[in-house]
């Protein structure tokens, strides 16, 4: 009975959410690393096992937000308040997109080098499949994204009940907002945990950096990422995270 | 309604639109039983051939939805919403201007499935045609439950009372797993023997006949199958290794070695069995067979002491036998591992056995320097031990809730030492004329047995981050010794007869230690926390020891009879602020802490002066650690201590019966303090590699206790020392250590450079002169690492050691020089397809400018090693260790007013065929680091 009543709220609110014109809010995710499956998906021939690796180190986890409105999105990490001595800094991984003028901007930094993207908005080829789960109270159906540049084929979860072609990171493009998307063979999962509408469109500030810095092309920071990729696969020692 | 369609497709229309000839798609969606208008549904073209997406709407309140202006092509038209089953359709190409699919009629998603979607987060419910696959962890069943008890919780599917399976009210004519068959064609089969824990997937779907399958042609029949995907452990949840070898060395050594270990686990349990036996001094055990064997235990430490700090309360006794490395070491071990872990209550418990049995014949040199002139010493000892230890440790924790868990450890440890030992030492004056031989011959033995009870306990509250915990230990130690010695020394100006020795002695001491923290953290504002916490700990001693003469028909001796007991309590009560935000930590504090000592002592039924002190001080803590983003880190901490001289240096009850060495007590000492600061840097470029590590530390001890020593010529006995213990001003440490990773072509040639340099300066008395010495140590150290391709890695080292001890006043003590060179090479060479070659050579030098010899070796090893089998599941090595038959184990250093060097023949040249197998697989490991060592 239990179990109706909430499957009904589920449905009642989905119809709500597809016929308001809310095109406005917030999304907090969360990202979850599975390291142990992160070392599987870069280091396949490494073998491990499983069973030799604590809990509370297989996992670690931080939280993102993503602002949007009707032509604006703005995607930014959220400074963790910990209280562990060796919580690090968090990193600058800004994502700007804005619809009408066809432009994305990234700031982001990696293996320490700061990189800031001005380009316009990449085309993603997605998949449809025909899974469908739960996310964030919101049924998904899923899309899959092959990614060259990682070789990887990156799963997307997107709300059939939320027709905003946005998502977290860098991914958008599908019929409806991206709640969920896993990484490096489910190494790395993107999930939302809450979601805000608002009436009013949000505030969104477009990323700033100085007017002098040299700024590159998607494909070019994609060719960058890459390149990382295949030195740290090179690195006596492995991967660092 | 058509202004709202339009105002949600996705304005990516493309240019190239307006030119192609375009057409129109359009179409109504209608529930299949009702015929009702379905809205809100995805409605999307997606790529016939791979399922791209290309365009996508939204259907109306009316259920109607339009494409306008899109590409002439084929299509695979897709629409799903959240209550109805996916729906697909294929488009052709048309010769018109516009498609109208009519009516697509849309079937409700079964409510069963719905709660699958909805209610198993876990589940995605993946569609295949009108079959679905089910995620099986999402469905909780009993431990122990066999798949078909898993079945029966499916949504959509029955298991009827002879165990016979339907889909979807259609028969389930087979059971595959991992696509294969299992024990022919009947369903229970593998229903009724597979444990549901071992799957991870069920996925059900039509199959051809098998008719079908042969002539391509749908006879109609339909057959629903099942597949089970086993979860990957379970693929393959165990794994074993086994070595063998034996060989030849010089002499009428036969080296052998024989290892070998099994693991059983799953996502729950994992149970392991070890065991080891060598003659080649290989003692310690490995660290990745440690960690294999205890599973992810091998991570755990508890520590029940809370506050700033850190613990330096009695840290746990190791089962790890010791072995310091002279001359020639068996070793032999096993034990039994057992894990548990549910996610609520984890249980890990081992038991393991370790035995060294030793020989060594040691041959040291020293020489002591007084005020006026300084004599020489020559020791050649002959050393036979067995240690052996028997260790059984379960550790339990327990998630209570969400807020509360609960750990408790209890370790039994029972350990064993059989030591025989002969000693001669020749003393001789500066001008080396012989004064005395001081003889030694002892057997002893010492058996402990320690218990260790630990409980912890956390709660968290609601409030974030606030929390309370409370632990409680006790640790025992009953120790039992009986030693009988004889000692003879002969003082070559004969004036006087040999003094001769000989005592049997037996001595009981039993240690307990009872301890407990609490702490309370508080946040304050979200980047804040305070904290207090209070530490509890007593320690007691009680120790009786006897000792008869055997010259004496067995009297005892009064003097080294002892019956003693030590009390010593600690308290600390302190607070701590820390703050904590975006990579910056800062934690300062301070507390109070009182030591209190309580000491006893009856000496042939005399009672001695009882003691009792007390020391009190404020101790601060500061610590601050800072990582930015772009690869740097640092960190400063500074701390103040104090701690209670040893009860050894207050009171005047030794046991020791060596005439040359008289140690007395100094019931007048206080406590001893020092200011302890470190500050770290650290840089690493992710993206070069480069890297530079700086660390520096400095300590100050405005008190600390050394001893005073009277060293004089007593005739008729030869040089004696009599040691007093004295609080002293003003010791000073420091220290330096940078370490630089350089790469000079990426991943190719790196460069390791390190620098150490130490400092220490202490006051020392001799003969109640006080003097000063310091001393100085740079240890420079380069490293090359080449890999000159995949297959072959080079590594060059080379390090130095130049110590220099100096004292300020300079009569009769000289400046003493210790260098320790070495350069080592070693190559990891993959010579063929699984042939491999390994070789390392390494030169060590030492010198010193207080002793004439001032040996050097050359250390060359070689080992080839073939691969056999698939997945290199057999390993063929033949070593040859210290092929140049060189290899001695060498100390030297200078402390205090002596100069010490030592030498002791250990395993040398031998050869040795080791044959291993392991299940896994080996894999050749550290493809980029050739070890120097062996």
């Amino acid at each position: 009975m239990k179990r109706t009543i909430i499957l009904t709220a589920i449905i009642a609110l989905a119809a709500s959410f597809a016929s308001a014109q809310q095109t406005s809010g917030t999304i907090e995710y969360e990202i979850t690393t599975d390291v142990e499956k992160m070392m599987k998906w870069f280091m396949p021939d490494r073998k491990m096992d499983t069973y030799s690796w604590k809990e509370e180190w297989k996992f670690r986890k931080s939280k993102a937000e993503l602002k949007f409105t009707a032509s604006e999105t703005l995607y930014e990490p959220i400074v963790e308040e910990t209280m562990d001595r060796w919580g690090g800094a968090t990193e600058e991984h800004t994502i700007y997109s804005n619809k009408d003028k066809n432009k994305v901007c990234y700031v982001i930094r990696q293996m320490g080098k700061l990189s800031i993207v001005d380009d316009s908005i990449p085309k993603m080829k997605w998949k449809v499949t025909n899974a469908m789960k739960e996310v964030a109270g919101h049924i998904c159906m899923s899309a899959t994204y092959n990614d060259t540049i990682m070789g990887q084929e990156i799963t997307a979860w997107f709300a059939l009940d939320m027709p905003i072609p946005y998502g977290p990171d860098v991914y958008h493009g599908l019929p409806g907002m991206i709640l969920q998307i896993d990484l490096y063979g489910g190494g790395q999962i993107y999930a939302a945990k809450t979601i805000t509408m608002s009436d009013t469109p949000v505030k969104i500030d477009k990323p700033k950096f100085k007017k002098k810095t040299k700024t590159m092309t998607v494909a070019e920071y994609q060719a960058q990422v890459y390149k990382f990729m295949q030195d740290m696969k090179k690195r006596p020692g492995g991967m660092m995270f | 309604m058509k202004r709202l369609i339009t105002l949600l497709f996705l304005s990516a229309i493309c240019i190239a639109r307006i030119f192609a000839q375009n057409i129109e798609i359009s179409g109504n969606l209608i529930e299949a039983d009702t015929g009702e208008e379905v809205p809100f549904a995805t409605v999307m073209l997606l790529n016939e051939s791979d399922s791209t997406l290309l365009e996508y709407a939204i259907s109306g309140t009316d259920g109607h939805f339009v494409f306008k202006n899109v590409k002439n092509r084929d299509y695979l038209l897709k629409i799903s919403h959240i209550t109805y089953t996916p729906y697909q359709k294929h488009i052709k190409k048309t010769d018109g201007k516009s498609i109208n699919l009519g009516n697509l009629k849309l079937s409700p998603i079964a409510e069963v499935l719905m709660e699958v979607v909805v209610h198993e987060a876990q589940a995605p419910l993946l569609f295949k045609g009108d079959t679905v696959e089910y995620n099986a962890a999402t469905f909780k069943v009993a431990p122990g439950s066999t798949v078909e008890d898993l079945l029966k919780k499916l949504p959509g599917i029955e298991v009827d009372a002879d165990g016979g399976i339907k889909s979807m009210g259609k028969d389930v004519s087979k059971v595959y797993v991992d696509g294969k068959n299992f024990f022919g064609d009947d369903p229970k089969m593998v229903t009724q023997n597979i444990d549901a824990e071992a799957v991870s997937k069920v996925q059900v779907y039509n199959d051809k006949s098998e008719q079908e399958k042969l002539t391509g042609v749908k006879d109609g029949t339909q057959n629903k199958v099942m597949n089970l995907e086993l979860k990957q452990e379970y693929k393959k949840g165990y794994f074993g290794k086994a070595s063998v070898g034996a060989g030849w060395g010089d002499g009428n050594f036969i080296p052998w070695l024989a290892k070998g270990s099994f693991n059983r686990f799953n996502d729950k349990y994992q149970l392991s069995v070890i065991g080891y036996g060598n003659d080649i001094n290989s003692t310690r055990t490995d660290w990745e067979d440690m960690q294999e064997f205890k599973g992810s235990s091998a991570f755990t430490y508890d520590s029940g002491d809370f506050g700033f700090g850190g613990s330096r309360w009695w840290g746990g006794f190791g089962s790890g036998l010791y072995w310091d490395g002279n001359g020639f070491a068996q070793n032999y071990g096993g034990g039994v591992n057992f894990n548990y872990d549910n996610g609520k209550t984890i249980l890990y418990t081992n038991y393991t056995y370790n035995q060294i049995n030793s020989k060594a014949d040691i041959f040291a040199n020293q020489k002591t320097m007084l005020t006026d002139t300084s004599y020489f010493m020559t020791d050649t000892s002959y050393n036979a031990n067995k240690n052996f230890s028997h260790s059984l440790s379960a550790r339990l924790e327990e998630k209570i809730d969400s807020l509360d868990y609960i750990i408790g450890r209890i370790n039994v440890n029972f350990t064993g030492t059989r030591k025989n030992y002969e000693n001669t030492a020749l003393y001789q004056a500066a001008n080396l004329d012989l004064i005395n031989q001081y003889e030694e011959l002892s057997n002893s033995k010492l058996n402990n047995i320690n218990t260790d009870a630990l409980v912890i306990y956390n709660h968290k509250f609601m409030k974030p981050k606030r929390s309370f915990s409370i632990s409680a230990e006790n640790k025992n130690t009953i120790a039992l010794e009986k030693e009988n010695e004889e000692n003879m020394n002969d003082f070559f100006n004969a004036t006087t007869e040999d003094e001769r020795i000989k005592v049997a002695s037996s001595q009981n001491k039993n240690t307990n230690n009872l301890k407990s923290s609490v702490m309370y953290v508080e946040p304050i504002g979200k980047r804040f926390t305070f904290s207090t916490f209070y530490n509890f700990a007593m320690n007691t001693e009680k120790l009786s020891h006897e000792a008869q003469d055997e010259l004496q028909s067995n009297a005892a001796i009064d003097s080294l009879s002892l019956i003693s007991q030590r009390d010593l309590f600690y308290n600390r009560l302190g607070v701590a602020f820390a703050y904590s935000f975006n990579g910056l930590y800062i934690n300062a504090g301070a507390a109070y802490k009182n030591l209190q000592q309580n000491g006893k002592y009856t000496r042939a039924n005399v009672d001695g002066d009882p003691l009792r002190r007390n020391y009190g001080s404020v101790i601060p803590y500061f610590e601050l650690n800072w990582q930015s983003p772009n690869n740097i880190w640092m960190s400063f901490d500074y701390s103040y201590d104090i701690d209670e001289p040893d009860f050894a240096y207050l009171q005047p009850i030794s046991t020791n019966m060596d005439p040359l060495y008289v140690v007395n007590g100094n019931p007048n000492l206080s406590y001893t303090s020092s200011h302890n600061t470190s500050a770290m840097f650290g840089y690493h470029n992710r993206a070069s590699f480069m890297g530079a590590f700086v660390s520096l530390d400095y300590s100050y001890q405005p008190d600390l206790i050394t001893y005073n020593q009277k060293i004089e010529y007593v005739d008729g006995l030869g040089y004696r020392n009599v040691r007093t213990p004295e609080i002293v001003h003003g010791g000073h440490e420091a220290g330096a250590n940078i370490h630089l990773e350089l790469p000079i072509v990426k991943s190719k040639f790196t460069t390791h450079l390190g620098f150490r340099y130490g400092y220490d300066q202490n006051p020392i008395f001799i003969n109640g002169v006080e003097n000063l010495s310091q001393s100085n140590s740079f240890n420079p150290n380069i490293t090359f690492q080449i890999n000159l391709s995949d297959k072959l890695t080079w590594r060059i080292n080379g390090r130095y050691g130049y110590t220099t001890t100096t004292y300020k006043s300079e009569n009769y003590f000289n400046n003493n020089k210790t260098t320790n060179y070495n350069v080592g090479t070693s190559i990891k060479w993959q010579m063929f397809g699984r042939t491999y070659l390994e070789a390392n050579y390494k030169y060590n030098k030492y010198l010193n400018n207080e002793f004439t010899n001032n040996p050097d070796m050359h250390i060359l090893n070689v080992s080839i090693k073939q691969y056999l089998g698939k997945g290199n599941k057999f390993e063929l090595r033949l070593a040859a260790c210290d092929l140049l038959n060189q290899s001695v184990s060498i100390a030297q250093y200078a402390s205090s007013n002596t100069v010490y060097y030592r030498e002791s023949p250990t395993l040398s040249r031998y050869y040795m065929l080791t044959f291993s197998y392991n299940m896994k697989g080996f894999q050749d490991k550290g493809r980029n680091r050739p070890e120097i060592d062996f």
